[in-house]
């Protein structure tokens, strides 16, 4: 549930925002303006203490900013070891998107094999129980199945508009899972209305013997669907479910086909848009340090 | 009054007189002045017209019945009364044994006309009259031999090195299931081979005293003895003994052809006894004596009863298994040659085939050299377990005469054996340079081909230095071996390989022995051929889909193989892999656009709406179930549902069985597998339900009962549904062009084609490779950082990828990487432009909106590495 917890946590910093007129930068002022680039550690402690204080946008964006200067510091500190793969893992705590704090967990194994395993473990869909995935899974197939009723019970199990959510944000390249509303809406207008799923109606023109498929869903219940439409939500099961996917275009259809970011150490100031040369904050701005200081 | 026939061709008048008959003096004589006296008349009438009549054979009895008169002391003392001759002027007996056997079986043999079956029994009836207990028969005997050569008798086992196994009391009671006096009478029939030799020497270079059943018979007796004559020189080389003639060993071959000349009975523990004779010898004859003791044995076969056949067929069969190659052999190539046989009995042909099936597996030729053939099988079977076990210099000894004795009846079939067993120990035995019995293996074996001289042996070298999944330790014995029994012409660069050589190192050497010992070269035309397909692909566009970009992959993959042939040396190859270019994958791509969508439902299922109709009637619903179930065919999604709720919850239970029957059979359908997922969260959580679903997703589940099985049992259908729906849609092509990239990598690591592996366990098997390359080529360090920088990164890639194909991309880019710094050592000049086809790699990857697309990226930086590898840049 660390995904939900972030996105409270956001929320609270968003509405708590503009309550102070004072930046971050000016609340910390004094403590920034004594960090040298040969303590690499102050940062990160620094770092720690205005992240655990943060009530701000501002104020986690300058915890990032600090723990990636001891990141970009310490490696030419080699007296703290910790320190670099530490302010990896700090920064992906602060992650929400899950495939950056992945990329940061994958970081910091490359730094410390202790790390290594993190970032497989970071799926946020495992964070989600297993029973509620069990019955998105089960609404999509119910649903289908024009089994509306059944499938609207899914829905209401605690914790599905949070996994829908989550779900419904996966973007890779430029893919997207399917509508899971639309999903929502046949859920809503299904069973049949004229044939109750029975499939089949009394001929109209003899009723008493012959029956004919129901005009209404065709024999068919549930919403159409083309091939691709199958896919894609078979797909979107897949993903919910964790299933392994046998081949490649199973694989592409679960979107587990988007580019593979090579972890790289010196690509974390670029990841967070930090110049890691300005490491010293002067007169309320970071800035290069001087060379003969 | 016609003349006798021993009038008529020796002119000898009174026939009742041996001397006469012997056309000696009557005078006291010696047993050897008889025996001399009956080969000069048995030459004499071999050289008689009449010779090859009943007349000639009634002749040699004669003769044989004179000689043993006069060889019995009893008899002949009785002829030196009649003549009034002293006794005391009778020499001393020529055999001087303490047992009174030795001169007696002589003369039970010259008696019977020669050593055969009656013989045979009659000599063990006499060693038992002579008190000889049967465990003393065979020293007994044995000693009339050695004492009369003046040399002490060796043991058999001795001889050999080894006891036979099948030597055994009990192994043979319990196989041949033989009497005591069967066995008692085998060994006399062998200790008689042993008289037999005595004899026919002192016969010199006559016939043998026999009564041939054939003409053929006759001829190859006396060509037996110039056999005799025509064994090899021995060899000098104090490191490869030749075996020792021994003048006192009897003549085993000479014994199998007299039994079968004698014309039977015969019992198999007697064959057996003198096939193991044989054993010993049979490698130091040449082709000719080879030839009759194969044709003797096989006449042999065929005079035993049916079931001592089998029991002696059986008993071969084990011997081709006895760690003596020399028994081994004999016996492999003599059932190979009794394979061939037309005429045996179906029980024992039967018996034959499982025997050789069983060891030696080789197929019948019918050829006239089957017996060599089978004996060169029996020799590479007698091998088999030096890949784990390699020889000690004695064994190996062992096994270098026979090899030696094959080449020498057959050179082709011999050169054979000895590359294929060399080529078996490089590939696959313990590392040479580990193994001081391997690499001595490995030399002696090298001694016996001769690439300067023998194409085959050449490309016998050549195809192992090119040979990928052989190491370049192991090779480097055998290039080293024979470097130094060939010396390189003046100023010529020495052909050899270090144990540490990189694999462009091991191509240069390869090239410069295939162009010394061939005269061949890659040609620059064919070069031309592969650079101009690398200069037109990376010209071209990866493209934008999925399909197209694996297709690329599948195109760079096959052009860098073609690189890596051209490394090898198969330059005939590599042009083959050039000139194949796109047409497969393009093939591919026509084939998923033409194909388009898989159709879930034509919109008629008329046996859906007769089965609605049904409603309640059950025998109607069974009917109908039962037309699917007999006649399985595709479904709609109508049909698909109605089946599988019926299988899962239908009622009554006759129909759900034959339901839940249609349903497996029809669950590789999408439409059922899709019905399963719709119904599965209703249905029953039964053992029946439970082997529906396994049925259909083609996997095993836990237990019913157990919590998780719902989501086991859904997540199973949803993978093996997603795989049908690719299989059969537009995304196909993704899957067959991965298949394809998997064998492109299965051969750059030297796998046969459509393996099945996964690419990505390929692309790590790449890894594992190179990286092993680069340790074993960069002696002096420099590049273990570099190995451990790509290691941590693959292993921070790995932890990212989701899924197998990203699983593949991490491992192909440190492939790739491991790749260019592997060039980079061997062509130090060229980092820079390696560096660029990295950084430009970097690029691309950063860039890409898909995984295929970096798998695309490094497919083309990793053929643009190769053709810097080779040469071959555009």
């Amino acid at each position: 549930m660390k995904t939900l917890a972030a996105y409270v946590l956001m929320l609270v910093v968003v509405l708590a925002g503009g309550v102070g007129a004072q930046t971050p930068e000016e609340r910390f002022e004094d403590r920034l303006s004594t960090l040298t680039p040969s303590n690499p550690a102050a940062y990160y402690l620094l770092a720690e203490e205005v992240a655990y204080a943060a009530s701000t946008p501002g104020e986690l964006d300058l915890a990032r900013h600090l723990y990636v200067l001891a990141f970009v510091l310490s490696d030419r500190d080699p007296g703290v070891p910790w320190l670099r793969p530490s302010s990896c893992v700090a920064l992906a705590a602060l992650e929400v998107d899950p495939a950056r704090r992945r990329w940061l967990y994958a970081v910091a194994a490359l730094i410390d094999d202790r790390y290594t395993g993190l970032a497989a473990e970071a799926d946020h869909l495992a964070e989600v129980p297993a029973p509620t995935r069990l019955a998105f899974a089960e609404f999509l197939g119910l649903t289908r199945a024009g089994r509306g009723a059944l499938a609207r019970q899914r829905l209401e199990l605690p914790g599905m508009d949070e996994l829908i959510d989550a779900i419904s944000s996966a973007v890779v390249g430029n893919r997207s899972v399917p509508s899971i509303n639309r999903m929502r809406s046949e859920a809503g207008v299904w069973p049949c209305k004229q044939c109750s799923n029975a499939r089949s109606v009394p001929d109209p023109s003899s009723p008493e013997t012959e029956r004919v498929l129901c005009p209404n869903c065709r024999g068919n219940p549930g919403p159409l669907l083309d091939t691709d439409d199958l896919v894609a939500y078979t797909a979107l099961e897949a993903i919910v479910l964790r299933a392994d996917g046998r081949t490649w275009s199973a694989e592409h259809a679960m979107l587990r086909t988007g580019p593979l970011r090579d972890p790289d150490l010196g690509q974390v100031p670029r990841m967070f848009a930090i110049d890691p040369t300005r490491s010293v904050y002067n007169s309320g701005q970071w800035v290069t340090p001087d060379p003969d200081t | 009054m016609r003349e006798s026939p021993i009038q008529q061709i020796l002119g000898v008048e009174n026939a009742a007189n041996p001397f006469e008959v012997l056309g000696l003096p009557v005078d006291v004589v010696s047993d050897s002045v008889v025996v001399d006296a009956l080969a000069a008349r048995v030459k004499a009438v071999a050289a008689h017209p009449m010779s090859e009549t009943p007349e000639g054979n009634e002749v040699r009895l004669a003769l044989h019945a004179a000689a043993a008169q006069l060889l019995d002391p009893r008899i002949r003392q009785a002829l030196y009364d009649r003549a009034g001759l002293a006794p005391d002027r009778a020499p001393p007996a020529r055999v001087v044994s303490g047992s009174a056997l030795g001169p007696r079986a002589m003369m039970v043999i010259a008696a019977e006309g020669g050593w055969n079956a009656h013989a045979l029994r009659r000599l063990a009836m006499l060693a038992h009259a002579e008190g000889i207990p049967s465990t003393a028969i065979p020293q007994t005997l044995r000693g009339l031999v050695g004492e009369s050569h003046g040399a002490p008798p060796v043991p058999q086992s001795e001889r050999r090195g080894r006891t036979p196994k099948h030597r055994s009391a009990s192994r043979e009671s319990d196989r041949i299931g033989l009497g005591v006096t069967a066995g008692i009478t085998a060994l006399a029939i062998v200790m008689l081979g042993a008289t037999w030799l005595l004899l026919s020497r002192s016969l010199g270079e006559t016939a043998p005293a026999v009564v041939p059943s054939q003409t053929v018979a006759e001829q190859e007796v006396a060509e037996l003895d110039e056999s005799l004559h025509e064994l090899p020189p021995r060899d000098a080389s104090p490191s490869e003994p030749a075996p020792v003639a021994e003048p006192e060993e009897p003549d085993w071959s000479a014994a199998l052809i007299g039994v079968r000349d004698a014309g039977g009975p015969i019992d198999a523990q007697t064959v057996l006894m003198i096939l193991d004779g044989i054993a010993s010898d049979w490698a130091r004859l040449d082709a000719r004596p080879v030839r009759r003791v194969v044709s003797a044995f096989v006449d042999v076969v065929y005079l035993l009863p049916n079931s001592e056949a089998l029991g002696l067929v059986n008993t071969m069969a084990d011997l081709i298994r006895d760690d003596d190659p020399g028994v081994a052999c004999l016996n492999a190539g003599l059932l190979s040659r009794l394979a061939v046989e037309r005429s045996l009995p179906t029980q024992l042909d039967n018996a034959v085939i499982a025997a050789l099936v069983s060891t030696i597996d080789t197929s019948r030729t019918a050829a006239d050299d089957e017996f060599i053939r089978g004996a060169a099988a029996g020799l590479r079977y007698n091998a088999r377990g030096w890949v784990s076990d390699p020889p000690s210099d004695a064994e190996a000894t062992r096994w270098l005469v026979v090899a030696d004795a094959i080449a020498r009846l057959s050179p082709d079939i011999g050169a054979v054996s000895i590359r294929e067993t060399l080529a078996m120990m490089i590939r696959s035995g313990p590392d040479p340079l580990s193994s001081s019995a391997a690499l001595s293996l490995i030399e002696r074996l090298a001694e016996r081909v001769s690439p300067t001289a023998d194409p085959e042996s050449a490309g016998l070298v050549l195809s192992l230095l090119s040979d990928q999944a052989i190491t370049t330790r192991a090779v480097s014995a055998l290039v080293n071996a024979i470097a130094r029994r060939t010396p390189d012409a003046p100023g010529a660069e020495p052909i050899r390989l270090s144990p540490t050589a990189s694999d462009s190192e091991r191509a240069d050497v390869r090239a410069l022995a295939s162009e010394r010992w061939l005269g061949a070269s890659a040609l620059p035309e064919e070069l031309g051929v592969l650079r101009e397909a690398i200069r037109e692909h990376l010209q071209g566009d990866v493209g934008q889909t999925p399909s197209e970009q694996l297709a690329d992959s599948v195109v760079s993959a096959g052009l860098a193989n073609a690189c890596r042939m051209v490394l090898w040396g198969d330059a005939e190859r590599a042009v083959q892999l050039a000139e194949a270019g796109r047409s497969d994958v393009d093939a591919v791509l026509a084939g998923r656009r033409s194909s388009g969508s898989p159709r879930l439902s034509d919109g008629s299922e008329p046996w859906a709406v007769r089965y609605l109709e049904a409603k309640r009637n059950i025998p109607v619903r069974l009917s109908l179930l039962g037309e699917l179930a007999q006649r399985p065919r595709e479904v709609g999604p109508i049909t698909a549902e109605i089946i599988v709720a019926e299988a899962l919850n239908g009622s009554p239970a006759r129909v759900r069985r034959e339901a839940h029957t249609v349903v497996a059979r029809l669950s590789n359908q999408a439409t059922v597998l899709n019905g399963l997922l719709e119904q599965l969260p209703t249905a029953p959580r039964v053992p029946s339900v439970q082997e529906l679903v396994e049925t259909a997703a083609q996997t095993s589940l836990i237990g019913i009962r157990d919590p998780d099985w719902p989501m086991m049992a859904r997540r199973a259908i949803v993978d093996r549904l997603l795989e049908v729906l690719a299989a059969d849609g537009s995304s196909a092509a993704i899957d067959t062009l991965a298949a394809m990239l998997s064998d492109e990598y299965g051969m750059m690591l030297g796998n046969p084609p459509g393996s099945g592996e996964r690419a990505s366990v390929l692309a790590e098997g790449l890894v594992e490779e190179r990286v092993a390359e680069i340790l074993r080529t960069d002696l002096a360090g420099n590049s273990s950082a570099y190995v451990d920088a790509r290691l941590r990164s693959l292993a921070g890639r790995r932890s990212l990828a989701e899924g197998t194909a990203m699983t593949f991309a991490a491992a192909q880019v440190t492939a790739t990487e491991l790749l260019a710094e592997i060039v980079a050592l061997e062509y130090p000049h060229k980092r820079p432009e390696l560096d660029q086809v990295l950084g430009t790699l970097s690029e691309s990857r950063s860039r890409a909106r898909s995984v295929f697309e970096q798998i695309a990226a490094a497919e083309r930086a990793s053929l643009q590495i190769w053709a810097h590898r080779v040469g071959v840049e555009p």
